[in-house]
């Protein structure tokens, strides 16, 4: 199979998209002349006109706008440039967008997509390093996607441009450049669904976007010590594709949620919770979580590297269990 | 309309930097929930913000229905015409409190029934119409009638409805159905 890099693949997809159907357009900071700082919208401006837009730095402007064109009959896909930039267009996004199909009684579908870059990069400090999902979560009537390869990141787009309801796509800004395989061609990946990106027996490791490579490290060095790890890519974080993770843990008995996010509050409480509630009785250890501390990101590099979750953290917790020494 | 809000300003300059056919209306009822425009405004007139964005901002009387049909009848043609956005500031009263139960400390009854007696947009039409010969009083009446009527109607129609099913709080927030994928409202 070819490998392309998934900067490249997202752009695949936005073609593939805006070729098919003609009300995809979209627009956000520094993509039109720019490109995208990931060169994510290259080319598109040449075959697409003005369906590609740069606007002002106005995200309440970018994100309010969305609803009124996804309420007009179109398919507006805003690009936030960073994801930590959601919370200056908070209100349109959770007391608007989220709730304006169920408010006026299903009236009128919301297909707007939402493209999200976030996650620590070279030293990009505090208000441009957040994995900002957990934030998101607690909103009723958005769904959340999150690619790990390039693979999933084109097929999942192509999803969340062609669902009729309102999709935050986080990008992790790291993934951008990295390649992969990629089929030729058109397919889609289903939403709501997560994928067993490994298959394993002796623990469940429940992950989903960059951290996934990282989970896959972390079975490798945990494999050469006899331990057999089952990592459970996410994909949609909401909703979940809870029936697949306690699949893996009634298999496992044992589960580690790991997520670059603060753990505090984060995705990892939720998926801990309904593994105890619904398979309880099949787990061996606590389920444990790995994720930031509880910090801002901060830009001192030794000082991020503290914050962030690593690789020992992960196999650490995988360790413990199994009730073994790290 | 919110108008000292950051979006009213980010939608004004990106409807006027792209053109767009947009009236903004703003229904200047003079109290920010309970603070009074004299306090909240730093500009005299809401239209007087379109100078900023490089548009055309009007005010008018937003109780007198034949000057807000005629200012809205241009700025919407011009609109059309490809003339860019404006903003029609309709300068009304808000005879109710902000919500129900709002005991309106920041005004007084006189105020609000001096409004009441004076300024009802719809009396102050029927009156022009009058004034113009326009319509007799037994159309006037009719039509006032019929309004009553219709607002009746659809009163009885709400009060006589059934209460929705406990479960039917699970629908309509998505585009396919709970039953589909129970997860998505668990």
């Amino acid at each position: 199979m070819r490998t392309i890099t998934f900067s490249d693949a997202t752009l695949e997809a936005m073609k593939e998209e805006m070729r098919r159907d003609p009300t995809v357009f979209v627009y956000g900071e520094d993509i039109v002349r720019q490109g995208g700082i990931f060169g994510q919208f290259k080319g598109l401006p040449e075959e697409f006109g003005d369906r590609i837009r740069d606007v002002p730095i106005s995200e309440t402007a970018i994100i309010g706008a969305a609803l009124g064109a996804a309420l007009t009959g179109t398919r507006p896909v805003a690009d936030m440039h960073f994801a930590d930039f959601i919370s200056v267009a908070y209100d349109e996004l959770v007391n608007q967008i989220a709730k304006n199909r169920y408010m006026f009684g299903g009236q009128a579908n919301i297909p707007l997509v939402v493209r999200a870059p976030d996650g620590i990069i070279n030293q990009a400090a505090a208000q441009h390093s957040q994995s900002v999902e957990g934030w998101l979560m607690n909103v009723p009537g958005l769904i959340l996607v999150a690619p790990s390869s390039p693979a999933t990141a084109k097929g999942l787009l192509k999803s969340s441009i062609r669902q009729n309801d309102p999709v935050i796509f986080f990008e992790h800004k790291v993934l951008y450049p990295q390649k992969g395989p990629v089929p030729e061609g058109e397919y889609l990946t289903p939403l709501g669904k997560a994928e067993i990106r490994r298959p394993g027996t002796d623990v469940t490791v429940v992950t989903y976007s960059l951290m996934v490579q990282k989970c896959e490290e972390a079975a490798k060095a945990l494999e050469a010590k006899g331990i057999s790890v089952e990592i459970v890519d996410l994909l949609t974080l909401k909703p979940m594709d809870t029936a697949t993770i306690l699949d893996s843990v009634r298999k496992t008995h044992r589960c580690v949620v790991v997520h670059e996010g603060v753990v505090n509050g984060g995705l990892g409480a939720e998926i801990a919770a309904r593994v105890q509630a619904e398979a309880f009785y099949h787990l061996d250890a606590p389920v444990l979580r790995v994720g930031a501390k509880d910090v801002p990101i901060p830009f001192s590099p030794p000082l991020e590297k503290y914050v962030a979750a690593n690789l020992s953290d992960i196999e650490r917790a995988v360790l413990r269990v199994l009730h073994r020494e790290a | 309309m919110a108008s000292n809000r950051g979006t009213f300003h980010e939608a004004l300059n990106l409807a006027s930097i792209w053109k767009l056919p947009i009236l903004f209306v703003n229904e200047n009822n003079r109290y920010a929930s309970t603070t009074p425009t004299g306090y909240h405004l730093s500009s005299a007139r809401v239209a007087d913000r379109a100078k900023g964005y490089g548009i055309e901002g009007y005010t008018v009387d937003g109780n007198n229905v034949v000057e807000v049909y005629d200012a809205a009848t241009t700025l919407i043609e011009n609109a059309r015409k490809g003339k860019g956005p404006a903003i029609l500031e309709c300068l009304t009263y808000r005879i109710k409190g902000h919500y129900v139960g709002d005991p309106e400390k920041y005004r007084t009854r006189e105020e609000v029934q001096a409004q009441q007696r004076e300024n009802d947009p719809i009396e102050r039409y029927f009156a022009f119409l009058a004034g113009k010969k326009a319509a007799d009083e037994a159309t006037l009446s009719a039509l006032r009638a019929e309004a009553e009527r219709e607002i009746d109607e659809a009163v009885a129609f709400a009060e006589s409805s059934p209460l929705p099913d406990p479960e039917d709080a699970l629908d309509d927030l998505f585009s396919f159905s709970p039953s589909e994928f129970p997860e998505a409202v668990r």
